[in-house]
């Protein structure tokens, strides 16, 4: 009895968990509709089962439970049913899988005019390459990829000289413009999610995957890595910004200039650091380079240990290391950390920070960036 | 193994035995099918290149097809151990021969690691080896049941029996290995693979 | 005919309880090693739970551990945990009593089995002592990732683990041949296939499937140490990791999904097969009744098993795959749903009707059936390609796979286990501990997975180690994580009343009679209970009818056992009944 109470309970505070559910999918930013009208039907059938068969079984032991002189009535099989059953069940699959496979297969064919643009995922930072003038990609490989050409451009290839490259982890799209993602990865496995478009698809070394979506609504939109990529697969942080034709264009003349400039992109991600000493610019610099070298992956601004060690109170303490040294943490430690990585080991953590080119003044922009965070009061820094 | 030849109410241990045989073939063929499908595939990428077939490789294909054609012979001769000596023996002659084959490729510079052809020569041919290892142990065995049965003038026909079908499965395995390493084309494997 | 003092009978102690060939030991056996083993994976998942409801507030679990806890708790439970405890435990305890054999037909082979799957635990267990580690890259272990340096455990723990895969396997193979020669050259006179118990006819299906899929997993375990070992570039193609490039060029990491899928998803119906059968069996015990629609029942099982094959690539569709595969893979796995839901509409019309215990076991059985129905439902979301686009990958798949494949296999276990103990020890397990675990474990279950497909609709991935500052994600999801990860402590924690359990009542439950719960199946009508060495006695039983001849009307009896030679019974027609 008590379980056909618990049945029917359940039932119950399933359906209002989900109707007072504050927790669903964000909402829609892309033409990819169908996507969510698909999954509204399967949750109302799938729904309408769940609640039939738990309430079948709670009948069935309020009714059939033992009692004395109650003996069970013996019945084989019963064809007639088990085929109605057999057919409702085809019928409830069909309508399930026939709107799916409608909206696949318009997901796995991109309209000959989609812009196509290239998201590039490395351990664990994201980066995005446009076409130039010519509307082409050039051609890339692995084996192109260097410190001074982290994209593996091939020099060879013309169409690749007026690229777009933007060394950071964040692009932008024109709002109303179907666009075809390409896809790269140089090292493992990532995924490219951003949950209000619903499709994605992984990026595969040794391969160039794609997907394709008209973004419907402007905003600001998280890029998730949703492939397990290593250790710090968690922190691989990228974002998405849908402008309108206007902004787009202002976006864009600006990536433009910045590549002519030929110097590092350093556009601010988060709001830099307030004031405006030399000291002061120079560690607002390094705060921008630890977001878009994707430093912050492994390093957070505070005390916490990720990945690596925290950065804040991190400059002029005094850092045990593997093998039971230990060595004070100044500026020379710093440089030696950040220009020839894993040379020293912190105890506890793992050597596998990567080495990534740096000029020596954006290296003492870090430098400046982490001593920065060590020499005010931690109460004002720490988040939360 | 079990003693069920005395009691009559026992599942006949021979039928038994020749079910878990036969079972133990189809095991490794869906395992030496997954290979040779991992094969197909990898062998349409760009940086594939064609082996150079070792001479020596024919005369171990000989070798292992006189062992089948000894240990047949055993199994239809039930008192006579010498043909079951000569399966053993080409048996080990086969295994010696691979390795000198893989010591022939690597000295032309083809090792393990480098084009995906060669790591799979050594890969296939690697696994191939291991059951022929396990072969000879099911032989050895066989072996010493004939030192002990002798005595008692035991038949051991059933086992040489299953030891020949083994044997035979190996040498088919390996004629399978050889058409997909040196004999097809990788372009007609794929078709036959539904390679993608 | 006296029953002969067998070659492998035990003479001491240690040819008893360790050396033994004798299949019910070995049961015993396997089924120790393989809770032992997942107490150990329990414990990860509550590690793992802690990080995930309370971010940071235990500093000792680190994103390196974290992972490592993923990914072990993952493998363990998959293989080592209900793959073992279905086949080695279950399959081995039940075949031989079930089908009316004195034991497996390759004793030897069934014990060596064993003594290489406790190696293979062992070499896996080895990996948490070596240094970085037990391997971190997800119970998938995708290439390149698993054996490159930004994964923990790329260094020995990778190693460890495919090598302990690839003994598992040749484990497995040897249990395997056994539980399938026996079922089809082993059984005692009368035991037509059609006789057979449900619980063997998933067992069977289940090592058959066990037997083709586990090659493909050797395979890829093979060849990925080949490139982690040797260099070979099977799997991995030209990389760039962590700055440095490396000697890798033209391999297929999907090549690796491919084949770890092709074994993978038979996999899921290698742990559901057995358990579908085992819930058959308490439901019609406990319910006094027939199973509804035998036949379709074991037509359904092989069927499953057929279809399981030709859906693996549905772990695949946002791989990078070639996308036509998509509409083949849709629709054989939305298809797969039918077989399955046949197995569901026959256990609730085998309650309907009936005459319903609700004992321990029967609890377990319809939990079972509870929770799976969930499970299955929610893959209907996933295995149709388009709905699968914005949830794979987040906690909808989590929730998914763990109601469907960890949940309701291990609910099928306990029920197993709570009714088949009085066989194994000749004592009862206690009422009322079995009442409160199970009370625990359903409502706790329930409570942990359903609000979780919430925060996969809402897009949280899994695999994450902290959740910190994404904007999309709101506080409340911290909130309700947290009150998940209370609730899985819960879990955990009671399932320490099931152990105490069952170690007191190998000693101290009430004796159990030969019979406990009045089940018509050969392997309560053994002469001896616990039965014997040799199981028979001094005959084999000989077997008159199926095993599911409860409530027949005409009869003073509650059920006739298979033995039985009473002319009455409900067996299907003979003219329908297959050879």
């Amino acid at each position: 009895m008590a379980l056909a109470i618990a049945l029917i309970a359940l039932v119950i505070s399933a359906v209002l968990f989900h109707v007072f559910s504050p927790w669903w999918y964000t909402p829609l930013a892309s033409n990819w509709a169908l996507i969510d009208t698909t999954l509204s039907i399967t949750l109302l059938i799938t729904g309408a089962v769940f609640i039939a068969v738990n309430i079948f079984i709670a009948w069935c032991i309020v009714r059939f439970r033992q009692r004395d002189g109650h003996r069970a009535t013996v019945q084989q099989d019963n064809r007639k049913l088990e085929h109605w059953l057999i057919g409702l069940t085809a019928l409830g699959i069909a309508a399930m899988l026939a709107p799916g496979l409608f909206v696949y297969a318009d997901l796995i064919h991109a309209p000959p005019k989609a812009a196509v643009i290239e998201a590039i995922g490395q351990q664990w930072q994201w980066r995005f390459r446009l076409p130039g003038p010519d509307g082409q990609l050039g051609s890339t490989d692995v084996r192109f990829i260097s410190p001074t050409n982290p994209f593996g451009l091939n020099p060879a290839d013309p169409r690749g000289q007026d690229d777009i490259l933007i060394n950071a982890p964040e692009v932008h799209l024109p709002v109303n413009q179907p666009v075809k993602i390409l896809l790269r990865s140089q090292d493992v496995l990532h995924d490219f999610f951003v949950q209000p478009f619903r499709t994605r698809m992984n990026m595969v070394p040794g391969m160039v995957t794609s997907f394709w979506l008209t973004p419907t609504r402007t905003g600001r939109y998280e890029i998730l890595c949703a492939q397990l990529c290593g250790v710090g697969h968690f922190n691989m942080r990228g974002y998405v910004v849908v402008d309108d034709e206007a902004a787009y264009q202002v976006w864009l003349d600006k990536q433009r200039v910045t590549l002519a400039s030929a110097t590092v992109n350093t556009r601010p991600l988060a709001p830099p650091i307030s004031g405006t000493s030399p000291v002061n610019a120079l560690a607002s610099q390094g705060q921008s380079l630890a977001q878009s070298k994707g430093c912050v992956a492994c390093h957070s601004p505070t005390t916490a240990a990720g990945v690596g060690p925290g950065w804040q109170g991190l400059y002029g303490k005094h850092e045990r290391l593997a093998g039971g040294a230990s060595a004070l943490v100044d500026d020379a430690y710093l440089r030696e950390a950040i220009t020839s990585p894993n040379s020293k080991r912190v105890e506890g953590f793992q050597p596998v920070m990567p080495k990534i080119e740096l000029n020596d003044q954006e290296v003492n922009a870090l430098i400046a960036y982490i001593k920065s965070l060590s020499a005010k009061p931690a109460a004002t820094t720490a988040r939360q | 193994m079990n003693d069920a030849t005395t009691r009559t109410d026992r599942p006949d241990p021979d039928a038994a035995a020749r079910l878990g045989l036969w079972v133990l073939l189809a095991v490794i063929t869906v395992l030496f099918l997954q290979f040779i499908q991992a094969y197909a595939v990898r062998s349409g990428s760009a940086d594939w290149l064609r082996l150079p077939e070792p001479a020596l490789l024919r005369w171990n294909t000989l070798a292992l097809l006189l062992a089948s054609v000894a240990l047949q012979s055993a199994a239809m001769r039930p008192h006579g151990t010498i043909p079951l000596w000569f399966g053993g023996l080409f048996g080990c002659a086969f295994l010696v021969g691979q390795l000198l084959a893989w010591q022939q490729l690597r000295s032309l510079g083809f090792g393990v690691a480098g084009n995906p052809a060669s790591s799979f020569f050594y890969l296939l041919t690697g696994m191939h080896g291991a059951h022929v290892l396990g072969g000879l142990l099911a032989w050895g065995l066989l072996m010493v049941r004939v030192r002990v049965r002798a005595r008692h003038g035991a038949d051991i026909a059933p086992g040489a029996r299953l030891c020949a079908r083994y044997w035979h499965f190996l040498l088919l395995v390996w004629l399978l290995l050889y058409g997909v390493l040196f004999l097809i084309p990788p372009a007609t494997l794929q078709v036959i693979c539904g390679g993608s | 005919m006296a029953y002969p003092e067998q070659d492998h009978a035990p003479h001491s102690f240690w040819t008893r309880y360790v050396w033994s060939q004798d299949h019910k030991v070995i049961a015993v056996q396997y089924t120790i090693t393989a809770i032992a083993v997942g107490l150990v994976a329990l414990v990860l998942s509550n590690l793992m739970r802690l990080q995930i409801g309370f971010p940071g507030r235990f500093a000792f679990i680190d994103a390196n551990h974290y992972y490592q806890f993923v990914t072990m708790h993952g493998m363990i439970m998959v293989i080592y945990l209900l793959t073992a405890l279905f086949l080695g435990g279950f399959g081995n305890y039940l075949i031989p009593l079930m089908v009316g054999a004195r034991d497996m037909v390759f004793p030897f082979l069934n014990m060596l089995s064993y003594w290489m799957y406790l190696l293979a635990v062992l070499v896996l267990m080895g990996s948490f002592f070596v240094p970085g580690g037990p391997t971190g890259a997800g119970w998938t272990l995708y290439p390149p990732q698993a054996i490159l340096p930004g994964t923990p455990g790329s260094g020995g723990g990778i190693v460890l683990m495919l090598v302990s895969l690839a003994i598992f396997i040749v484990a497995a193979t040897m249990g395997g041949l056994n539980y399938v020669t026996t079922v089809l050259q082993a059984r005692t006179r009368g035991m037509t296939l059609m006789r057979l118990p449900l619980t063997v006819w998933g067992i069977l299906v289940a090592t058959i499937m066990a037997l083709l899929a586990f090659p493909a997993l050797f395979v890829s375990a093979v060849m990925m140490l080949f490139d982690r070992l040797l260099g070979t570039s099977f799997f991995m193609p030209a990389v760039v990791s962590m700055g440095q490039a490396l000697a890798y060029k033209g391999g297929s990491p999907i090549l690796f999904q491919h084949l770890f899928w092709f074994f993978g998803h038979p996999e899921v119906y290698i742990v559901a097969l057995p358990a579908f059968g085992i819930v058959s069996d308490l439901i019609s015990t406990h319910a006094r009744k027939n199973i509804f629609g035998y036949r379709m029942m074991v037509w359904a099982i092989v069927i499953i098993g057929v279809l399981s094959f030709v859906v693996w690539a549905h772990h695949m569709y946002v791989s990078g795959m070639n996308p036509w595969f998509g509409f083949f893979f849709a629709t054989t796995t939305l298809i797969i749903a039918v077989p399955t839901a046949i197995k569901v509409y026959n256990w609730l019309l085998t309650l309907w009707r009936g005459d319903i215990h609700l004992t321990v076991p029967m609890l377990f059985a319809i939990g079972f059936v509870s929770t799976f129905v969930i499970g299955g439902l929610t893959g209907l979301f996933l295995g149709n390609v388009s709905t699968d686009m914005p949830l794979s990958n987040t906690y909808f798949v989590v929730a998914h796979f763990h109601m469907v494949m960890g949940v309701s296999p291990i609910l099928a276990i306990f029920g197993g286990i709570y009714h088949w103990y009085p066989k194994v020890t000749g004592r009862l397990m206690n009422d009322t501990l079995g009442k409160l675990h199970f009370w625990v474990t359903f409502v706790g279950s329930y409570a942990i997975y359903f609000p979780m497909h919430y925060l996969g609709i809402l897009g949280m991935p899994r695999r994450y180690y902290a959740y910190d500052n994404y904007a999309f994600i709101p506080p409340s999801a911290q909130q309700l994580n947290a009150f998940i990860t209370v609730a899985a402590l819960i879990v955990g924690t009671f399932q320490l009343v099931f152990l105490y359990n069952l170690a007191r009542s190998a000693f101290n439950g009430l004796p159990s009679g030969p019979n406990p719960w009045g089940s018509a199946s050969l392997e309560w009508q053994t002469p001896e209970n616990p039965p014997g060495h040799g199981n028979w006695g001094s005959a084999l039983p000989e077997v008159h009818r199926w095993p599911y001849d409860y409530s027949v009307p005409g009869t003073s009896t509650d059920f006739l056992p298979q033995t039985s030679t009473s002319p009455l019974g409900c067996e299907a027609k003979p003219d329908r009944t297959a050879p």
